[in-house]
């Protein structure tokens, strides 16, 4: 079989089960502004500093909320035994695995830079930090994706493994956190983004190419 | 003469030689201590800028040299794991890994013990501590994810895939870290020590480093020789178990 119907076959699956679960969507979305709202209510409504911590605050809760949706990844393909398949078919497993994370990335990492605006407003943001914060977030937040399908996939079966993902890929999260908070920190600053969002590009694209791979030997290791 | 070393790959033949090891590596390690710590202390000149308290890095620079080092050495031998399917190259870098996070902690505590007399704090998030810290977390998450799965061959694994991965994201944190300091160099402090550094103090601190080093192949030893017993004893108890399941059938 042509490799490319089962890698279109597998990206409509996992849309149609992503909107089967729409729910789950936006309990994400609304997870996300709630710990932006604790990060605005701890600033006891000190405007200004608010302000300064804004693009660090809303980095640090997508994050956050992106680690929480990384344990749907693979467990339920893992327990109603899906997973199988995908190391069966006639595909590579870093292409099933690519889209696998594309498709998780569209429906948890999208929605919440989508709610980001409204969040910057509220944190008194301008137009041109918005700007570079959502640039910053879409630059960075597959990224994230990615790393933590690594995470997914090494914990794959493990009991309370959403804890065990959290302490695994926080480290691994740094650079990306410090290149993306400083892209929309340097706008509000009065600098220059570009160099930040460049090198969160660089990030992206080593992470496209070697991720997917990583995360298909896991899996194997997980499946055997 | 020809040394069979693939015999010693076996964690049955392995086990005697490592016991045998560890106590000559852990007194190597005490002679060359004491020796660093006597060079250290009386024979190492005072520092002009910094006095006697300057002293600490005879402790702090050999381990943070250690922990850093230790992790490519698991990561070496988690990659000869992964290889050559080879147990033991997985048992001995988990052996290594509780040494390298208390050198790392060993070397943030100094650190901090150092700053607080020389610049005034405890602490700054520049390049060298922020990746040491993280340096900590990748150890500590080395550890729990080895105790997560009940398979073994899973764990050893697992654990060597995120060991890897770690050590490719060591250099990253660093240079991002670096990256972000010179972005806001505010009025931040330079840890860089006097440019000129006696030969003697260089001599203290290789002593204890070699130190360090001894000590940490005597105990690896030990602990693969430990956890050599407890997956013997598991294979045992799992075979008596069946045996009794078998006889009630």
């Amino acid at each position: 079989m042509n490799p490319w119907v089962i890698l279109k076959a597998l990206f409509l699956r996992e849309i149609k089960l992503a909107l089967h679960r729409r729910a789950n969507i936006l309990t994400l979305g609304y997870f996300y502004i709630m710990i932006a709202t604790l990060f605005a209510v701890s600033m006891n409504g000190d405007a200004k500093a608010l302000q300064s911590i804004a693009p660090s605050a809303l980095w640090v809760s997508a994050l956050f909320a992106i680690m929480l949706s990384l344990n749907h990844l693979f467990t339920d393909d893992f327990t109603d035994k899906t997973i199988e398949q995908l190391l069966l078919a006639p595909a590579p497993l870093s292409m099933l695995v690519a889209i696998k994370i594309f498709v998780q990335w569209l429906t948890s990492a999208f929605p919440l830079i989508l709610a980001t605006p409204f969040l910057g407003i509220q944190f008194g943001m301008g137009a041109a930090e918005i700007g570079s914060l959502l640039t910053s977030l879409l630059l960075g937040t597959p990224t994230l994706t990615l790393i933590g399908a690594i995470g997914a996939a090494l914990t794959l079966g493990t009991k309370g493994s959403s804890i065990l993902i959290a302490v695994l890929i926080f480290p691994l999260y740094i650079p990306t956190l410090i290149f993306g908070s400083s892209a929309a920190n340097a706008t509000l600053f009065g600098h220059s983004a570009e160099e930040a969002l460049v090198m969160l590009a660089a990030l992206l694209i080593i992470g496209i190419i070697t991720i997917p791979y990583a995360v298909a030997v896991s899996l194997r290791i997980a499946l055997e | 003469m020809k040394i069979n070393w693939y015999k010693y790959s076996s964690p049955k033949t392995f086990a005697p030689l490592a016991e045998k090891l560890a106590p000559r590596f852990l007194s190597v390690s005490l002679i060359l201590f004491i020796s660093g710590l006597y060079v250290s202390f009386f024979v190492a000149p005072t520092d002009f800028q910094q006095g006697e308290a300057y002293r600490i890095i005879f402790i702090h620079v050999p381990a943070a040299w250690m922990s850093m080092f230790l992790y490519l050495v698991i990561a070496f031998w988690n990659i000869v794991g992964l290889a050559l399917k080879s147990r033991l190259s997985f048992m001995f870098a988990q052996s290594i890994a509780p040494t390298g996070a208390i050198f790392s902690l060993i070397a943030l505590t100094t650190g901090a013990l150092w700053g607080k007399p020389m610049w005034g704090t405890w602490w700054v998030w520049d390049a060298r501590l922020t990746s040491e810290l993280i340096l900590l977390f990748l150890y500590i998450g080395y550890m729990l994810l080895q105790t997560a799965f009940e398979n073994q061959q899973r764990a050893d694994r697992t654990s060597a895939i995120f060991a890897l991965i770690g050590s490719i994201n060591i250099p990253v944190i660093y240079f991002s870290v670096v990256w972000w300091n010179t972005l806001h160099q505010g009025a931040s402090i330079s840890l860089t020590h006097a440019p000129s550094m006696a030969l003697t103090m260089i001599y203290g601190m290789l002593l204890v480093g070699l130190a360090f080093w001894s000590y940490s192949i005597g105990i690896a030893c030990l602990r693969v020789c430990y956890r050599i017993q407890i997956r013997e004893q598991s294979i045992i108890r799992l075979t008596q178990a069946k045996g009794k399941a078998d006889a009630l059938e």
